[in-house]
C-alpha cells in the first residue's frame, strides 16, 4: 500500500490468467502439501477463493487448519504445490519481498498478539509506523478503525485493562488498519465468550461486506451453523467438504438434536 | 529513511538501558581488549621511534682498553682516520664521558656519585661513517686496530629494536584478534538477549509486515553504540594513562625519548572507535541474522 509492488513475471502472467478465466480469484492453492519430518499436516489440497467471499475453515484441532492459514501469509512454506495470494506467488516470493504480501493480508490470532507495552492506540499505530505511513495519517487513521471495532474512547487502555473481547476487537482493529484485502483468522473466538464471540464475528462480517475477503478458521460451531456461509472442512490434511452455504458438520440438525 | 534511522537511534539506546548489567559487560569486553590494543600500539609506536632516533646517528664507538696509555692518542686516531669510509675521529677521555652523562640525567644527576669516585667508564673513540651502509666493514676495521677492545655501532642496536618492535606488533595483533572474538561473542550475545526480550514486538513487526531493516535497525544500533561506547572508554583510559606516563617520565627520565601524547593518541583514538564499530555492527548484524527470521 505505501511501498510499491515490484512486478516479477510469473506474477504477471498468473494475473493474466486469472483475469482470461474470468475469475476473480483472491487465493489459488493447487496441490499444496506440506511436511514437518514424517508428519503430513496439508495433503494434496487444492482450494480457490474468489474475491469478497467469506470462508469458514473448519475441522478438528491438528487436522491443519492453522498450517492453512500460514502458508497464506508465509509463516510456513508450502512443501509441494503452488499458492498464489492477490496474484503473489507465495511460493516462490523472494524473502525481502515477504512484508510486502504481508502488508496485503491482516490475520489475527486466538491470543491476540497485542503488546502489552503499548497502548490501544500505539499498537494499531504500530502497523502504520511499519508500514512507513506518514504521521498525519496515522492519528486520522487508527481512530477511525477503533471507532469500527467499537473501542473509541479505549484508545489510552493497555490490553491487560481490557477484556478479552476488548482485546479481540483491538487486534481486529490492527489487523484492518492497512485496510488489507484479506483477512485471515486463526480460531479469533478461541477465548471469549458468547456475546464477545458473536461480536467479532459480526465484525468479521461487516468487513466483509465492505470488500475485504475473510478466511476464518474456527472450532465455534454455533456460530458456524447460524451463518451460513461457504464453509470448508479439513481432516487429516485433506479437504474433506466445501459448502457453498452451510454448517459446521454435514449435518447441521443431528448438532442440535445432540445438543452439540 | 530518516524515520527508520532516528526509530533505530532511540529503540536502540532504550535496549541498551534496558539490558544494564549485560550491556556493562560488552561494553566492558569491548574496552578491554580495545586497550589492550592501544597499549601494544604505543609501546611499538615508541620503540620504533628510538629505533628511528638512534639509526641516524651513524656512529662507531671505539672502546680503548683499560691500559690504553693517553700517549698514544694521536696515533690511534691517525690509524682510525686512515680506514676508507671514516668521516671524522674524535677522541673521548673517560673523565669526558662521566661529564656527559651527568649532563644528560639533568636534574637526577645525583643518581651518579655512586660511581663518580670510581668512574666505570673507559676512554674511547667516537667515529662517523661516511656512507651508514658501510657502517659493518668500517666497523670490523676498527676492531682491528691495537689497543682497541671494543667496537659499538647503533645499527645492532636499532636492528634489535626493530625486531623486538616487530614482536610486539605480531603479539599485539595475534592478542587482540583473541579479544575481538571475546568481543564478538559477547556483544552478539547482548543482541541475542534484546531479540529475545522484545520476541513479541518483532512476531508483530513481522507479521505487519515491516522490512528486515526495521526489525533490524535498532538491533545493528545497538551493537554499534556498545562498540563505540567500548572504543571510547578505552581512548579516555589510554589519553589519560599516556599523558600521565609522559609527564611523569619527562620529570624522573629525562634523557629517554618517548613520543609526544599527539598526534599518537589522536590517531589511535581514532582507530580504537574505528574498530569498536565495527565490531559492534558485525557482532550484532550475525545476531539478527541468525536469530530472526523473516
Amino acid at each position: 500500500m505505501y511501498g510499491r509492488e515490484t512486478p516479477c513475471i510469473t506474477n504477471i502472467w498468473l494475473g493474466y490468467i486469472a483475469y482470461r478465466m474470468g475469475a476473480r480469484l483472491l487465493i489459488v492453492l493447487s496441490h499444496v502439501s506440506k511436511h514437518y519430518g514424517n508428519i503430513c499436516a496439508l495433503d494434496d489440497v487444492t482450494l480457490n477463493i474468489t474475491k469478497g467471499e467469506f470462508v469458514f475453515l473448519v475441522g478438528p484441532s491438528g487436522a491443519g487448519k492453522s498450517t492453512l492459514l500460514q502458508l497464506l501469509f508465509r509463516e510456513e512454506k508450502a512443501s509441494e504445490g503452488s499458492v498464489v495470494v492477490d496474484n503473489l506467488n507465495v511460493t516462490r516470493l523472494p524473502r525481502r519481498h515477504v512484508p510486502l504480501l504481508r502488508r496485503k493480508v491482516g490475520v489475527v490470532f486466538q491470543d491476540f498478539k497485542l503488546l502489552n507495552s503499548k497502548t490501544v492506540f500505539e499498537n494499531v499505530a504500530f502497523v502504520l509506523q511499519v508500514t512507513g505511513a506518514p504521521k498525519s495519517f496515522i492519528r486520522r487513521r487508527v481512530p477511525q478503525v477503533l471507532n469500527l471495532v467499537g473501542l473509541a474512547g479505549k484508545e489510552r487502555a493497555y490490553p491487560e485493562q481490557l477484556s478479552g473481547g476488548e482485546q479481540q476487537r483491538a487486534s481486529l482493529a490492527r489487523a484492518i488498519a492497512n485496510s488489507p484485502r484479506l483477512i485471515l483468522a486463526d480460531e479469533p473466538t478461541g477465548n471469549l465468550d458468547r456475546d464477545s464471540s458473536w461480536s467479532i464475528m459480526r465484525l468479521l462480517a461487516e468487513f466483509n461486506k465492505r470488500g475485504a475477503t475473510v478466511l476464518v478458521a474456527t472450532h465455534d460451531w454455533p456460530i458456524v451453523d447460524a451463518m451460513q456461509r461457504r464453509v470448508v472442512e479439513i481432516n487429516e490434511g485433506k479437504i474433506t467438504r466445501d459448502d457453498e452455504q452451510g454448517g459446521y458438520s454435514r449435518s447441521v440438525a443431528t448438532n442440535r438434536a445432540l445438543g452439540r | 529513511m530518516l524515520r527508520l534511522i532516528g526509530r533505530s537511534v532511540v529503540e536502540g539506546f532504550k535496549s541498551i538501558w534496558a539490558h544494564g548489567l549485560m550491556s556493562l559487560a560488552s561494553v566492558g569486553t569491548v574496552a578491554v581488549s580495545l586497550l589492550v590494543l592501544a597499549v601494544f600500539l604505543v609501546v611499538a609506536a615508541n620503540l620504533s621511534y628510538v629505533a628511528d632516533i638512534l639509526e641516524e646517528q651513524v656512529e662507531i664507538v671505539a672502546y680503548c682498553s683499560p691500559e690504553f696509555d693517553r700517549e698514544w692518542r694521536e696515533t690511534l686516531i691517525e690509524k682510525a682516520e686512515a680506514i676508507p669510509g671514516v668521516g671524522s675521529v674524535a677522541f673521548v677521555g673517560r673523565e669526558e664521558a662521566l661529564d656527559r652523562l651527568r649532563e644528560q640525567f639533568g636534574s637526577q644527576a645525583d643518581l651518579l656519585s655512586a660511581v663518580e669516585d670510581d668512574n666505570p667508564l673507559r676512554d674511547h673513540l667516537e667515529i662517523t661513517v661516511e656512507d651508514p651502509e658501510r657502517i659493518e666493514s668500517v666497523a670490523r676495521s676498527v676492531g682491528e686496530i691495537q689497543s682497541i677492545d671494543d667496537v659499538a655501532y647503533q645499527r645492532e642496536v636499532v636492528e634489535r629494536l626493530y625486531s623486538v618492535t616487530e614482536a610486539l606488533r605480531t603479539a599485539g595483533v595475534g592478542l587482540v584478534f583473541l579479544l575481538a572474538a571475546a568481543t564478538f561473542l559477547l556483544i552478539s550475545n547482548t543482541i541475542r538477549l534484546t531479540i529475545f526480550a522484545r520476541r513479541d514486538e518483532i512476531e508483530v513487526m513481522r507479521l505487519v509486515g515491516a522490512s528486515s531493516a526495521f526489525i533490524w535497525g535498532p538491533l545493528v544500533v545497538e551493537g554499534l553504540l556498545l562498540g563505540m561506547i567500548g572504543a571510547g572508554i578505552a581512548g579516555i583510559a589510554i589519553y589519560w594513562g599516556y599523558q600521565d606516563l609522559v609527564g611523569s617520565l619527562h620529570i624522573s627520565l629525562p634523557f629517554l625519548p618517548i613520543l609526544g601524547p599527539q598526534p599518537l593518541i589522536g590517531n589511535l583514538i581514532q582507530l580504537l572507535l574505528i574498530i569498536g564499530a565495527m565490531l559492534g555492527i558485525m557482532s550484532s548484524w550475525f545476531s539478527a541474522q541468525r536469530y530472526v527470521k523473516i
